[in-house]
């Protein structure tokens, strides 16, 4: 079984025509993409700016719809589920590291890594004990009561991953998740990720411009005008 | 301005019209209700001050208990040229009218030439300058004729003497001086008017002579008061006699400014959480313009003048508004004042008013503007074009800039609150009191409210399902505290005044059941016709109650001190002695009268005060106080003070001596007179106005009725402005909710990337909201509570009967309503947005 399995996806977006009715033209951004990704597997995403990098992976997280293909993860075609099952399908499945961490500003680090737990209804109990275990894990033991901007930028990031950590997905999608950390706080945070997807077992999926990024993954896929090369 | 410049400004407003159209409705809104009251207010200050002379019918009056004499007229024509002069005899009496109704009438006898300023107006809608009166007539005021159920022609007989009703007034000069109408007018000529033998001693008759003179109306009042030192003299200036009609109004528009103040503080918040949103965007777009090449100061300079472009369109709107309303309300408060003064009323909008509204809207364009510029210049370039510059504010703002502004724009707000209320009040002080009023109850919601959240979320963190609204609740951000505050402080406004209204009404309604209120009030009763009335109640089977002596008495002296205040020297107090208590009062401090006074004892008789009368004169126990009792002083000693229950109508006064005291001076009695069958009611009222034509009866029941409709008069208005506040901070808190989704919209995502079913997240905003507006419902609604009872034991010594059902729904609607809000957000946010744009 694979952990995800992405089969002959394509995406189009409606193009405004220049008199106004926006029927027929069509921006057609991903074209039969496939491929497949293991148990524990890393793989990285390169391509051009506007390769339709962050438009495939918000197809496989869930978060958009593809016109035609499947997208199956562990065995589960995410395509096909309405959006109730989608919902507690993916709070279970699929963690996603963003760019831009997206915290909530008024929740201190503890309460945003313990969120899905909550959201998810694990006991109370249970989930402070998971979300201080977790931020411990990222070395943030002594921060939990800090809000978001008290904190720096990479600990906000080591805050999402903890996140993505207590969730305790098999599959994580990570968009430029050092895009806005400079060299030194991107290389620990992606040591952090690895080295915790590992030992969760976990696959990761990333989309990177830095090439050195990608060759610490298993595998890089290239995306080009909406095909994979 | 250089035309680009402008160009700049009109695309920004365009841009977010949404938002602007919402800032406009919030401040106009709030503007209107400070105009109407302003223009109200000096309105009608205006009109008394130019017509004080319509009121008072003449520039000087003097008036006594005892005829004024010729020898004194004379005397004040001696010493300044007095254009004209006139005389008038006030007094009551009981009519007879058909079918055994009867009413108690102001009868005025005037002479010819009366009024000196003024005019009558009869039925048939002719203007009469004079009353050419003949003897033996008497003009009826319509009020008078409908109730007794005359018309022109008939016969009215007033005391013993019969007059035919010459014409039926429909508008007199100067004012009713008897409050709320309770008698209605009539007027005969004054030669001949001791033939209805009503002027027996001690009934209450009021001598007038009045002025007109060319000169100084404040000289002439010193003049006369030196050609006429006798106490008994009362001089009059116009000014006096619109006194009271000007207090009136001030205390109506005291409640208004607080009221309206309120309001404008509602709306200046809103609009002011709606544009520093903007701002927040806003600033992300100056970056920009930063970067290629504007400076900080033209930008700021950009948003303050589309701000004050905004708060003065937004005064514009707000004064068009008022000017439209006042059309159909000019007539309706013009009908209103032709009740009390038959002069032609107009409602003006003082260039003051609008003055003031511009320098209103300078003063909020600029402190509007502040949150703008402290963001642009604490603004760090890089981090605006990295991170989402749309953030959300969590109840710790730690950064030392936003806490500088955040107390400057406190103080910006109070002082234009402070501005705004001492314009509405004409009083510092009052005005001071009003912003008081509000920052105090702001600062005890604020932190009640601070604790009821904090609380919530630490409780809601033992419980798995309660976890996230808890913590929603406990970082409660400006929205869901906003909504906590103006629902306490609406709730708290119905709560207070309906519930005061509602115990007010009841009190009057319970009074007329309870078996302690008499049917009649009989007062002006000669002495000599005491036992005939007191014998003919017998025979009639009715109880006559309470018979209680009434004198006429000056209070000169408190503690050998001359008394204070204009009323003393103006009018003298009616006094009584009793050897104990009515059922009506009660004793709350220092000990009881002995029964009678003994003059061996070797010490100055005693005094019970009425404590509210004691507390309004300063005086304490043990105070001795120095009468002059028709000539002749009288010292006694305060001994205790007394409440009275004043809605049981029993012959109560302020000052009661002891027995044995005052026997000798000149008096009249007052009773109370109970008819055990209703049904005969009127025929016994009838029957006594027969045959005790001296004396004045006033129906009990027939006042209360009245007393109850202006209290519903001055409620229901009352309650309605309650009303519009309620509405006016629902709309408030819906647009500054509606421009909260921005804020929102990122978190909503966010929750269900992570897995939260969109009927949770729904579920999660509306709980939010209701725990807000249910917290804000039962802390507005306890300080409702307490403030009614406080008030009404305050001012009406009455214990508050609260209406449970109402108070209920006064605390249901806003939490059902925030309901709706909630949702209302909620539906905004999930429509509005793009699911995934926002966060990936
Ligand atoms: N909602 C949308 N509507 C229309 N076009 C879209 C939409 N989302 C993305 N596109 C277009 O699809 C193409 C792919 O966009 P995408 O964001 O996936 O690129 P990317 O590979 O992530 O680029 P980058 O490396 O710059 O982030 C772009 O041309 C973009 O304009
Ligand atoms: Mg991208």
């Amino acid at each position: 079984m694979h952990v995800l399995e992405v089969k002959d996806v394509s995406k189009s977006f409606p193009l405004p025509s220049q008199d106004g009715d926006s029927g027929a033209n069509r921006l057609s951004v991903l074209g039969g993409v496939s491929f497949v990704v293991e148990h524990g597997e890393t793989v990285a995403i390169m391509g051009p700016s506007g390769g339709g990098k962050s438009t495939l992976l918000s197809l496989l997280s869930g978060l958009d719809r593809p016109d035609q293909g499947q997208i199956m993860v562990l065995d589960q075609d995410i395509a096909a589920m309405n959006s109730t099952e989608l919902n507690s399908f993916r709070a279970r499945s699929i963690g996603i590291v963003f760019q831009q961490f997206q915290l909530l500003e008024h929740f201190t680090a503890l309460e945003n890594v313990r969120l899905p737990l909550d959201l998810r209804g694990v006991p109370a109990r249970e989930a402070d004990r998971i979300a201080h275990e977790k931020l411990d894990r990222v070395g943030l033991k002594d921060r939990s009561h800090h809000f978001p901007d008290q904190m720096s930028r990479g600990e906000c990031q080591r805050v999402a991953i903890a996140r993505v950590l207590a969730m305790g997905a098999p599959l994580i999608f990570a968009d430029e998740p050092t895009g806005s950390l400079d060299a030194k706080n991107g290389k620990a945070v992606m040591d952090l990720l690895f080295a915790s997807a590992k030992e969760l077992g976990a696959a990761v999926v990333l989309v990177t411009h830095d090439a050195e990024l990608a060759k610490r993954c298993h595998r890089t896929l290239k995306i080009e005008n909406g095909r994979l090369s | 301005m250089i035309p680009p410049l402008n160009r700049f400004i009109v695309t920004e407003i365009r841009r977010s019209i949404r938002s602007t159209g919402a800032i406009l409705a919030v401040l106009s809104i709030g503007l209107v209700g400070p105009i109407l009251t302003d223009v109200l207010r000096t309105s009608v200050l205006a009109f008394l001050k130019e017509n004080a002379r319509h009121v008072l019918t003449a520039d000087i009056a003097v008036s006594a208990f005892r005829p004024i004499t010729d020898e004194e007229l004379e005397k004040v024509g001696r010493r300044f040229k007095v254009d004209r002069t006139t005389r008038e005899v006030e007094f009551v009496s009981m009519v007879a009218g058909r079918e055994a109704k009867s009413l108690l009438l102001e009868v005025h006898a005037v002479d010819a030439d009366f009024p000196l300023i003024g005019q009558f107006e009869i039925e048939s809608k002719m203007q009469v300058e004079k009353p050419k009166l003949s003897s033996g007539e008497v003009w009826l005021s319509r009020d008078a004729a409908t109730v007794l159920g005359y018309k022109q022609g008939d016969e009215l007989k007033i005391g013993r003497a019969a007059f035919r009703i010459a014409h039926i007034l429909t508008g007199m000069p100067g004012m009713s001086r008897t409050a709320f109408g309770l008698a209605p007018r009539a007027y005969v000529p004054r030669q001949g008017i001791e033939a209805t033998g009503l002027f027996g001693f001690g009934s209450q008759v009021q001598h007038r002579a009045y002025f007109t003179f060319n000169g100084d109306i404040a000289v002439g009042e010193a003049e006369i008061k030196s050609v006429l030192p006798d106490p008994d003299l009362f001089v009059r200036t116009p000014d006096d006699s619109t006194q009271g009609i000007e207090r009136f109004t001030q205390s109506v528009s005291l409640y208004l400014a607080l009221v309206s103040v309120c309001l404008f503080a509602m709306g200046w918040l809103a609009a002011f959480y709606i544009i520093r949103v903007q701002a927040i965007q806003r600033v992300q777009r100056a970056a920009v313009a930063l970067v290629f090449g504007a400076s900080d100061r033209m930008l700021v300079w950009l948003e303050l003048a589309r701000v004050i472009l905004m708060t003065l369109l937004a005064s514009f709107v707000a004064l068009a508004f008022v000017e439209t309303i006042l059309v159909p309300l000019e007539p309706w408060l013009a009908r209103q004042i032709l009740t009390q003064i038959a002069l032609p009323f107009h409602l003006r909008t003082s260039w003051i008013t609008v003055g003031l509204l511009l320098a209103v809207s300078l003063a909020s364009g600029f402190l509007f503007t502040l949150p703008f510029a402290v963001r642009l210049r604490s603004a760090r370039l890089v981090q605006l074009f990295s991170e989402s510059a749309v953030q959300e504010d969590h109840g710790g703002d730690s950064r030392a800039s936003d806490r500088a502004l955040w107390s400057v724009l406190g103080v910006g707000l109070l002082a234009l609150l402070f501005a705004v209320a001492v314009r509405l009040t004409g009083d510092s002080l009052r005005g001071l009191q009003i912003t008081g009023l509000l920052a105090v109850v702001t600062v005890i919601l604020l932190v009640v409210g601070t604790w009821l959240f904090r609380g919530i979320g630490i409780l809601g963190q033992r419980f798995t399902r309660f976890r996230l609204l808890g913590l929603q609740l406990s970082r409660s951000r400006f929205v869901v505290r906003l909504s906590f505050m103006a629902i306490a402080f609406s709730t708290f406004v119905t709560v207070a005044i309906g519930q005061t209204m509602l115990s007010l009404g009841s009190e009057f309604r319970e009074s007329v059941r309870v078996e302690a209120l008499p049917d009649f009030f009989a007062f002006n009763i000669p002495e000599a016709e005491v036992e005939a009335l007191s014998a003919w109640s017998e025979k009639r089977g009715l109880k006559f109650e309470h018979l209680s002596p009434m004198i006429l008495a000056r209070l000169t002296k408190k503690n050998d001190r001359p008394m204070q205040g204009d009323r003393f020297e103006r009018f003298p107090v009616r006094v009584t002695w009793r050897e104990k208590f009515l059922a009506s009062e009660t004793l709350v401090e220092g000990e009881p009268l002995p029964t009678r006074f003994n003059a061996d004892d070797q010490r100055l008789p005693y005094l019970s005060v009425e404590s509210r009368f004691a507390e309004q004169n300063g005086l304490h126990l043990g105070d001795r106080l120095e009468f002059d009792v028709q000539g002749v002083p009288m010292v006694a000693e305060i001994r205790n003070f007394r409440r009275v229950r004043w809605t049981d109508f029993n012959p109560n006064f302020f000052i009661s001596f002891q027995a044995g005291v005052l026997e000798d001076a000149p008096k009249t009695w007052l009773a109370n007179l109970r008819v055990p069958d209703r049904t005969a009611r009127a025929k016994v009222q009838a029957e006594l106005v027969r045959g005790f034509p001296d004396l004045s009866v006033i129906d009990v029941g027939q006042t209360l009725e009245r007393v109850m409709g202006v209290v519903r008069a001055v409620l229901g208005p009352a309650e309605g402005a309650a009303m519009v506040t309620s509405l006016f901070s629902l709309l408030v808190l819906a647009s500054i909710v509606g421009h909260s989704t921005e804020l929102r919209a990122r978190e909503m995502n966010l929750l269900r990337i992570l897995g939260a079913e969109p009927r949770r997240v729904r579920s999660l905003y509306r709980s939010e909201f209701i725990v807000a507006g249910f917290l804000g419902a039962l802390v507005g609604g306890g300080l409702g509570v307490a403030g009614t009872a406080w008030l009404l034991s305050r001012f009406f010594e009455l214990s508050p009967s609260f209406d449970l059902v109402r108070l209920g729904l006064a605390m249901l609607i806003p939490t059902m309503a925030m309901a709706a809000i909630g949702d209302w957000l909620y539906f905004r946010v999930a429509r509005g947005l793009g699911f995934v744009g926002r966060v990936v």
